[in-house]
């Protein structure tokens, strides 16, 4: 009796942290290049056989985290030093504690004529941070940027954007900012403008999806009502239990 | 749990800087060289949680990595510098810049501020000033007995004086350019200051290689679209809801939780 107690509480403590997670995707429904987290339960394999034993109460439980990276809709904006990938791929940043990467392409630049990101980070190119020669002389203050990441100013090319690959993202880890941080290797290429494109003037906006984050907020509010009231009902019952022995 | 509400506090406060920022754009739609806003978002900080799991072989314990986002900040509010609409006034005094550029303006402490609102107007000592009386950089003063004035596309101004057929030239407009204009720091009254982001100023004549063109006896109107801005409050408006709605699950959650201990 007292498993179907436990049993109840591990349908109540996973539906809190998946709330958690929803708020989030929620709190982040405008953030550029933002990618949504989802929570599910999965039932091991062997829980009949543990709990046969006796000893497979919560152990057949495993609260997992995956990240959504599909990809987010277009928004144009017309800034030039705003860029979107469509396609796979990420913007690789150069930031004090080592190489970011982010979906994010709300670029600037900075004193020096570097292309940076939002938080003043050098964006790489394949040689490193891209530079714009002579940016207070530059008599043709155009930035052009084509769809295999070239950046091109003042007619000349300066650089090439630097786009990461990851053939299994898993290995990406949220670090706050629209930044991740890779836990693995990554692939380092370049946009070759058929399967991964950079378009100049749009941001990528956030993958998350409001109806179904709000069907999932309802099934998991839910879920989390029939739990409690299971848990009540074995409390009830155990009450009754309890009162069988007295006089 | 108390996580929840203060993420889904961060969304909505971040909403309610966006209706703000669109509650602006809005405000300006017939402001003279106005150029919108938008308001751009970052994720918080991520907290890792670790859960615990017992893999097939129960003799092995293995750690989930769980990460729980905190919710959003608003991080910065870039303008897009796309080209108003040109409408013409048929005030000769009136210029519209089609194409890059800033018209430079002196202030009254000094300093250059750059804008896109070219309507001049004549100050009583004949010198070429804005609405609010400020020079129009390089500074130009039209002859006291002028009869007529033209600003010709190349920023060229040419006066007629009394008595004269042919208009003559009394200077010439300069325009300045920014590699980041994004950059610029609005201050009000249609002003931009530059700063470290915007980069220095890139001087140069109106026609003149990669600088607009002047536009005489026009203005160019705010670049707000209405209509995105309609569907930007309409998405701002249900993002605060669906946050709030966030904000009513968790308690409902937590009234549940407290409602075990009968």
């Amino acid at each position: 009796m007292i498993k179907g107690i436990y049993a109840a509480g591990s349908g109540l403590m996973p539906r809190m942290l998946k709330l958690e997670v929803i708020a989030n995707n929620l709190a982040n429904i405008s953030t550029t290049g933002f990618k949504r987290d989802n929570i599910f339960v999965q039932i091991m394999k062997d829980t009949g056989v543990e709990q046969a034993k006796g000893n497979g109460d919560l152990s057949g439980l495993k609260v997992r985290e995956y990240t959504d990276f599909s990809e987010g809709s277009m928004n144009q904006t017309g800034n030039k030093l705003d860029l979107a990938i469509q396609g796979s791929g990420f913007f690789a940043a150069e930031t004090p504690n080592g190489v970011r990467y982010t979906r994010n392409g709300s670029f600037s630049l900075s004193t020096d004529g570097t292309i940076v990101t939002s938080q003043g980070y050098p964006v790489l190119g394949t040689g490193g941070p891209i530079q714009l020669p002579n940016i207070q002389n530059l008599t043709q203050g155009e930035i052009s940027i084509n769809e295999s990441g070239e950046v091109v100013a003042d007619g000349k090319k300066i650089g090439t954007l630097q786009i990461a690959q990851f053939p299994d993202t898993s290995v990406l880890k949220k670090d706050g900012g629209t930044y991740f941080v890779a836990d693995g290797d990554s692939k380092s290429s370049v946009a070759d403008g058929k399967s991964t494109v950079i378009r100049q003037g749009y941001l990528e906006d956030s993958n998350v999806n409001g109806i179904e984050e709000m069907v999932q907020m309802i099934e998991l509010s839910r879920g989390f009502e029939s739990a409690q009231k299971t848990m009540i009902s074995q409390d009830g019952t155990l009450d009754k239990a309890n009162d069988v022995g007295k006089l | 749990m108390n996580r929840a509400l203060r993420t889904a506090a961060t969304g909505m406060f971040g909403q309610q800087l966006n209706v703000d920022i669109i509650a602006n754009n809005l405000a300006n739609v017939n402001t003279t060289g106005f150029k919108s806003s938008r308001a751009d978002f970052q994720d918080l900080m991520y907290q890792t949680l670790k859960t615990s799991e017992i893999s097939d072989n129960p003799n092995v314990q293995q750690a989930t990595e769980i990460q729980v986002g905190n919710g959003t900040i608003p991080v910065a509010t870039p303008k897009s510098f796309a080209q108003g609409d040109i409408t013409p006034t048929a005030n000769p005094l009136d210029v519209a810049i089609q194409g890059d550029g800033f018209f430079q303006i002196r202030q009254p402490d000094g300093t250059t501020a750059y804008s896109r609102d070219g309507s001049f107007q004549i100050s009583g000592e004949g010198e070429l000033v804005t609405a609010q009386g400020n020079i129009v950089e390089p500074g130009l003063t039209l002859p006291s007995d002028t009869t007529s004035v033209s600003v010709a596309q190349d920023g060229t101004v040419n006066a007629t004086v009394a008595g004269q057929t042919t208009p003559s030239k009394v200077g010439q407009l300069e325009l300045a350019k920014f590699v980041n204009p994004v950059g610029l720091n609005p201050i009000g009254g249609n002003l931009y200051t530059e700063t470290p982001a915007s980069g220095k100023p890139i001087l140069g004549a109106a026609g003149s290689e990669g600088f607009g063109t002047l536009m005489p006896q026009s203005l160019e109107a705010s670049n707000v679209d209405v209509v995105s801005e309609m569907v930007n409050m309409i998405v701002a408006q249900r993002a605060y809801e669906i946050n709030s709605k966030t904000i009513q699950t968790v308690e409902d959650m937590l009234t549940m939780a407290n409602n075990l201990q009968r």
